[in-house]
């Protein structure tokens, strides 16, 4: 099969080399030496998916088990796709070039909502049935982890399992269960999901039954077999020091989204932005010691060859150590003519230190995120940042030789008005200018200051404060993006926003619920697929999709939700308690902050007093 | 130290860009901690140059890379030890010492040698073969569409192309046409327009089926061609 693909198929596809998987640290297992064979299914294109760090942790934990051994299939481009079915091929896994359906699992990452339409036509193209109970005993079974698993409820009838919180463990406790089964012979399905079921952290939707009030709310949400627990909590490493981490990851031929070799230097944020998924679903926060990441840091580059190497993580600029941590890589590596880069800087955490530091760093534009334009709207979502904070930073970076700014904002968030526009209008004009005086200052010396904003709609998401807002309406958000435009009159400064359509349809399935498995399915077979790129994003045939399935489409967006009422995710347990973020909403309709928990009390999420773990900061408190 | 290493890209290393393959020769020096030299300035790049760019799609067993490197390194041990390090689809032949003043690859290199091979899709007998070659010779102007960025336009490469030969294997129904052509900053001839010529001419092949394989590189002077080696 390979050759053939090779010979027949590969000169006539962009970018062959996303097919080929014959990377540097590769692992290629003979499928003879293995009780399991699992393929990792990343539903966008390798040069995305191969960028993704969690990837590259489960691939390299599950490969260092004799017994497994773990492929990769990434979504065939839109070239490719038509080059299989033109010679009636399936889809293929890099490492043996095996269709998916001879794979014993099958384990999608769940990035982002707008890739579900992927997972299905990568199944579809692996001929594999799409629906779990089309599935038999000889199929694979298809499981799921990542992000979006926190609100599976959409993609519950094309899942059979989901893997719910940081997968390093439970993913190896899931495939000797698997793996078991195999062997005893007559495998079977049921059993083994129910085995599955008896796991901390997988949740199995079709042991759960949903009833539905007349006006379309969630009635119950309740198990129906006895070996299902009613909720499911997330799984997690409590010390990160002993967390298993790839320092062999693969080393793409191809240039990808991030062409660099990571370190994880810390999981989980308390900033406790409101909108912020992320800074709910990773807690609490867990540092890798300075000692961990240097030798980290080492078997990395030795393994890689890479020349640069970055800290990556939610927050790196919080980590208590990153200033000495940043010093002694570059004195170290710097002569090697080795980078370190840092993902974007958080306004309020960036001091001096880290200024001299980061000065030696290679110089990209420097991105902010102050999300909202007045400090009103900052404190309703909770963002700690001033525009004090920012204008001490732009300063710096100014000062330091940056031209380039780029600033994040969101629109459409709770309570917004015209005023909260304007703001973001005057940041961009206040930092451009004080851009211009500096330069000034300096002779008029280098590039003119430019600044970029990037605007993106806000979208509600499940387990953060804001889940029981609605979205705000199409027309609305368009005028906002519009009104927003009107105000930045300067070439200097760059105004970029994000398709609104797609925030909505996002939105859509961020706060959705099973019944949407039906409208997924529609659109697939509609041909929708790589919504996230927006050139094949079809807006109008997912709303028909939707409709044709029986269900509103703004119901699911624009619906505003009751502390009282059942969450499509209500039976998913994240540690952070659904009192804790109604509390945080109520603060944020009383424009009223709340402290980090790392730097002030510990302001009861429960994620700690919940579960066995404790916040854990290197650098002491 | 300054090295010149030949090396070649195999069938496993086809569809590399030149843009991957000088990232995946910088990481091979990386891993096998060989000191490369680098550059001055913000972002510091190591000094290796190459001869000319490869296609994607394209085989080659005569390539060239100068190397600098900040500290000596017995020749065998670099050999060995990229050898250890290098991803598939790369493959080294050679690598010798040269004098730090030895004029760059890409100002001396201005010759190419192809050999493509395919299945013909139509009888054709060797005698067929051969005269096409003859005929293509002899013609004075050979003009073909070239793509460049700015789009498509007539080109003549008859003056590029040095010496050419077509050998037809009647039993198998293949053929392997070989070529000499310009190469570097005086003016490139690429190989797939020759095909076009030929096809043009009669020769009964699809062209985006063949395997197109560089040779080798060689410098031209006076009607002699030299390795960049020697
Ligand atoms: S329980 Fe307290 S210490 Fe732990 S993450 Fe939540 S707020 Fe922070």
């Amino acid at each position: 099969m390979r050759k053939y693909i090779e010979e027949n198929i590969l000169p006539k596809v962009e970018k062959p080399l996303r097919y080929l998987g014959d990377e540097w640290n590769v692992v290629k297992k003979p499928w003879a030496d293995v009780r399991l064979r699992t393929v990792f299914a990343f539903p966008d294109i390798y040069e995305v998916g191969m960028s993704h760090l969690g990837l590259s942790i489960i691939y390299n934990v599950v490969n260092e088990e004799p017994d497994f051994l773990m492929e990769r299939v990434f979504a065939p481009w839109v070239d490719m796709e038509e080059q299989l079915k033109i010679h009636n091929l399936p889809l293929f896994s890099l490492e043996s070039y095996k269709p998916l359906y001879e794979f014993d699992v099958i384990g999608f990452t769940l990035q982002y909502e707008m890739s579900f339409s992927n997972i299905l036509n990568m199944l579809a193209l692996g001929k594999v049935p799409l629906k779990s109970e089309e599935r038999d005993d000889n199929h694979p079974l298809v499981i799921a982890g990542g992000p979006c698993a926190y609100n599976p409820e959409p993609l519950s009838d094309f899942i059979d399992a989901f893997i719910l919180g940081e997968g390093e463990e439970v993913t190896i406790e899931v495939f000797r269960v698997i793996a078991k089964n195999k062997e005893q012979g007559n495998f079977s399905r049921e059993k083994t999901l129910r085995e599955l079921a008896q796991i901390k952290g997988i949740y199995i939707p079709k042991f759960y039954d949903v009833e539905y009030f007349p006006d379309g709310k969630i009635k119950s949400i309740t198990p129906n077999v006895p070996y299902a627990s009613a909720k499911i909590s997330k799984r997690f490493m409590k010390n990160l020091d002993e967390a298993y981490f790839p320092t062999k990851p693969i080393v793409p031929y191809l240039e990808v989204v991030h062409d660099r070799a990571m370190l994880e230097v810390l999981r989980g944020c308390t900033r406790g932005c409101r909108f912020c998924q992320a800074g709910m679903l990773y807690r609490p926060v867990r540092e890798r010691s300075p000692e961990v990441l240097k030798e980290q840091a080492e078997e990395l580059l030795k393994n890689t060859g890479h020349n640069e190497l970055s800290l990556t993580s939610l927050s790196t600029s919080d980590y208590t150590c990153v200033e000495p941590l940043i010093k002694e890589l570059l004195d170290k590596y710097e002569n090697e003519g080795v980078g370190i880069s840092l993902p974007s800087l958080r306004v309020d955490s960036f001091s001096m230190g880290l200024a001299q530091q980061v000065q030696r760093v290679r110089k990209s534009s420097l991105t902010f995120a102050p999300e909202a334009g007045t400090q009103r709207l900052r404190d309703v979502i909770n963002k700690g940042v001033t525009e004090e904070n920012l204008m001490k930073v732009a300063r710096h970076a100014f000062e330091n030789g940056w031209s380039q700014i780029k600033l994040y904002f969101m629109i459409g968030l709770p309570t917004e008005t015209n005023e909260d526009l304007d703001g973001i209008a005057d940041l961009a004009y206040k930092v451009l200018n004080l851009g211009d005086e500096i330069r000034k200052d300096n002779g008029a010396r280098g590039p003119q200051p430019k600044v970029t904003i990037s605007v993106a709609g806000f979208v509600p998401k499940a387990h953060t404060p804001f889940q029981w807002e609605p979205q705000v309406n199409l027309e609305k958000l368009k005028e906002k993006q519009q009104y927003l435009g009107s105000k930045i009159r300067n070439r200097r400064i760059t105004y970029n926003y994000h398709e609104a359509k797609l925030s909505f349809v996002e939105a859509i399935f961020a706060k959705g619920d099973r019944r949407l498995g039906k409208a997924l399915y529609r659109a697939w077979e509609k041909g929708c697929k790589f919504d996230g790129w927006s050139q094949h994003f079809k807006y109008e045939t997912w709303l028909e999709a939707i409709r044709e399935t029986g269900l509103d489409p703004e119901w699911y967006a624009y619906r505003t939700l009751n502390y009282e009422d059942i969450l499509p995710w209500e039976h998913i347990d994240i540690g952070v308690k659904k009192q804790f973020l109604s509390k945080e909403h109520q603060k944020a309709l009383e424009i009223a902050t709340t402290g980090d928990c790392r730097f002030k009390h510990c302001t009861v999420c429960g994620i700690c007093q919940d579960f066995d773990v404790a916040l854990d900061l290197k650098g002491g408190k | 130290m300054h090295l010149r290493i030949k090396y070649g890209k195999t069938r496993e290393g086809k569809f590399l860009s030149h843009l991957d393959l000088m990232r995946a020769w910088e990481r091979a020096f990386r891993r096998g901690a060989i000191p490369l030299a680098f550059s001055q300035g913000f972002n510091p790049h190591p000094k290796i140059s190459f001869g000319s760019a490869l296609a994607v799609g394209v085989t080659s067993s005569g390539e060239y890379m100068d190397v600098e490197l900040k500290k000596f390194r017995e020749i065998k041990e670099i050999k060995a030890t990229l050898e250890n390090y290098l991803p598939l689809g790369l493959k080294i032949y050679d690598i010798v010492e040269i004098d730090p003043a030895t004029p760059s690859l890409m100002s001396k290199i201005n010759r190419a040698k192809y050999q493509v091979q395919g299945k013909l899709i139509e009888d054709f007998s060797a005698t067929q073969g051969e005269e096409i070659a003859h005929q293509l010779l002899a013609e004075e102007n050979i003009i073909v569409q070239s793509y460049s960025k700015k789009g498509f336009k007539d080109k003549n490469i008859r003056p590029g192309i040095f010496a050419l030969s077509i050998e037809v294997d009647e039993i198998n129904k293949s053929v392997l046409v070989e070529f000499i052509v310009q190469t570097g900053s005086q003016g490139n001839i690429r190989p797939e327009e020759v095909m076009q010529a030929l096809h043009g001419l009669g020769l009964p092949v699809s062209i985006d089926l063949m395997d197109f394989h560089r040779e080798g590189l060689y410098i031209d002077e006076a009607g002699h061609l030299f390795s960049p080696l020697s």
